[in-house]
């Protein structure tokens, strides 16, 4: 559905205020992805890794310097007006890209024409009941709370049900409320689409993509589903136990930090290190309230690839 | 090609709307134009009974001069005004990269803000006729023919050539700034908008030749006044005929260089 190949931007940026002087600075890096139909895609890294830049080059806005990239089988150079019918976009700051000063349905209306529908009111209507904005169609976007902009700018995506759906920061800025709402009609009425979803909140990303790229300085650096990134990029686990007696587990050979009643164990042999607090347990007569062991987190794996720590 | 000028009558309709919200805005716009052909009825009183030679060609009166030349101006530069203003105010807000996620081509859309700026030019032309001839009894374009009509239209085509290269320009350096009523200013002292260009010192005279919006005033005039030869007007229909499909294409060429350097840059939607 999506193939990425050796996809290369660099931009100039000023450095000094003498004229002529620039640095060249990869926002994109021979990126390669293949994104198959229907998946949710997460694409995540810090601010400044590229993921904007991806999806506004993979949305025609923004020329690569090399590489290909096709949506459906077309080309976002070549074809770039077939892309732009196959495409939603939902960048940045959503609520700019709305008329204030028109109402919702005008807004919808217009792009609708733009997208070449000559009769949107079905479509329309079918959008503003999904997104709960039949009480604000006729009211002036300046008068739309944050949450419901955000709905009537992803509705505005929607019009043309495009097959490929590209989604920058989608729930920044909103309350939880509408997020959460977001989410369920992204999840259930947007089965069949394929979606890039990109975000720097690793929670919404392992919340809701079936495949997560972890992107650093234009690079693609981890790639995988969440499970398996979580597997393959994780060589220990923590062990978290409740004790009357935490400080007799300081004995042990691995890692082992003590906060009170609780202790957490760092261990790259879990085996191990049960049979060895089985063994305390047993000789210092110790009750045990409490014990489980923690996943690694998404986040602690980006933060190790991204910062090294 | 049809379903790109299918386009064209949605942008005019949204840009109207927006207008008409912006109530005040309008309004004033409106009083500002009724104030206008007062003060320049006002002004042109002022010399009404004196027998001005250079006017001569014109018809003698400088009541009847001075509003040609003003209704002329105005309305060739509200073709480009609005042209730029729109642009530029579209990438400040942020709704000009929904444009372009739409399978809109962008001189679509630049000829659509023409077109409403030719709309609301027309407008005020109506409006002045109307309150002219009603209030101060102003029949400046009873003599309006097919050759004023030609001179509107071949105007319109060549403003919205400029309206093109002021819109790449915009693309490309993002603030033009003051551009465009700088050069409205420097070329309107050569076009014979408030007085005839023969006013001027000698030397200074042939560069009205060089200026082209001279032959959309000077046309306008012209067609104006009856006792013209048809053989003049042509005259003043090939030039603009040439200018129009000279700055039309330059306009294409400009638009599609701004437009393919601010893509690589990244710079399109941004002010």
């Amino acid at each position: 559905m999506i193939v990425v190949e050796d996809l290369t931007k660099t931009f100039k940026i000023r450095i000094s205020k003498n004229k002529g002087k620039y640095k060249k600075i990869t926002a994109i890096d021979h990126l390669n992805l293949k994104i198959k139909k229907g998946e949710i895609f997460g694409l995540i890294g810090p601010n400044g890794a590229g993921k904007t830049t991806t999806l506004k080059i993979l949305s025609t806005l923004i020329l690569p310097d090399e590489g290909t990239a096709t949506i459906d089988g077309y080309d976002i150079i070549k074809d770039a007006d077939i892309v732009k019918t196959k495409i939603g976009l939902l960048a940045g700051e959503f609520t700019r890209s709305l008329y204030w000063r028109l109402s919702g349905i005008e807004n919808l209306k217009f792009f609708a024409k733009l997208r070449g529908i000559r009769y949107p009111m079905e479509r329309i209507n079918e959008l503003i009941k999904m997104f709960n904005l039949v009480e604000y169609e006729n009211e002036l976007v300046m008068k739309y709370s944050t949450g419901n902009k955000h709905k009537l700018a992803l509705a505005m995506g929607l019009l043309s049900d495009p097959v490929v759906l590209f989604l920058d920061e989608p729930l920044t800025g909103i309350d939880p409320v509408t997020a959460f709402e977001l989410k369920k009609i992204i999840k259930n009425e947007f089965k069949d689409k394929t979606i890039i979803w990109a975000s720097h909140n690793l929670y919404e990303i392992e919340e809701m993509c079936d495949r997560i790229a972890l992107i650093n300085k234009g690079k693609i650096i981890l790639e995988g589903e969440p499970e398996d990134l979580k597997k393959n990029y994780w060589d220990h686990v923590k062990i978290l136990i409740n004790s009357d007696k935490p400080h007799v587990f300081a004995s042990l050979k691995d890692n082992v930090e003590i906060r009170g009643d609780i202790i957490e164990i760092k261990t790259y042999n879990i085996q191990k290190t049960f049979l060895d607090v089985m063994e305390l347990v047993k000789t210092n007569n110790i009750e045990i309230k409490e014990i489980k062991t923690v996943r690694p987190s998404l986040e602690e794996i980006f933060m190790r690839q991204v910062k090294n720590v | 090609m049809f379903e790109e000028l299918r386009k064209i009558p949605v942008f005019v309709a949204r840009d109207f709307k927006i207008l008409f919200a912006y109530k005040l805005a309008f309004s004033m716009a409106f009083f500002n134009i009724i104030f206008t052909l007062f003060y320049l009825i006002l002004f042109g009183s002022m010399f009404g009974s004196v027998n001005v030679p250079y006017l001569n060609p014109y018809g003698g009166e400088f009541i009847s001069f001075i509003l040609i030349g003003s209704i002329g101006w105005s309305f060739l530069w509200s073709i480009m005004n609005t042209t730029s203003v729109s642009l530029s105010t579209e990438m400040m807000l942020g709704t000009l990269e929904s444009i372009l996620l739409t399978p809109t081509k962008i001189f679509t859309m630049i000829i659509s803000y023409s077109i409403f700026g030719c709309f609301f030019g027309l407008l005020s032309i109506i409006i002045i006729i109307f309150v002219g001839v009603l209030l101060f009894g102003i029949t400046v374009f009873a003599t309006a023919n097919v050759f004023t009509l030609m001179f509107f239209i071949l105007s319109m085509i060549m403003m919205t050539g400029f309206g093109l290269i002021f819109s790449g320009l915009t693309i490309w350096l993002k603030n033009i700034g003051d551009t465009v009523p700088l050069l409205q200013n420097i070329t309107m002292f050569f076009c014979g908008v408030y007085f005839p260009v023969t006013v001027l010192p000698s030397f200074l005279q042939p560069v009205a030749r060089f200026v082209p919006f001279y032959y959309s005033i000077e046309g306008l005039r012209k067609s104006l006044i009856p006792s013209t030869p048809i053989s003049e007007l042509l005259f003043y229909v090939i030039v603009l005929l040439f200018l129009s499909t000279t700055f039309m294409i330059l306009g294409i060429i400009v638009l599609h260089k701004g437009l393919s350097k601010a893509k690589k840059d990244g710079s399109l939607m941004f002010y």
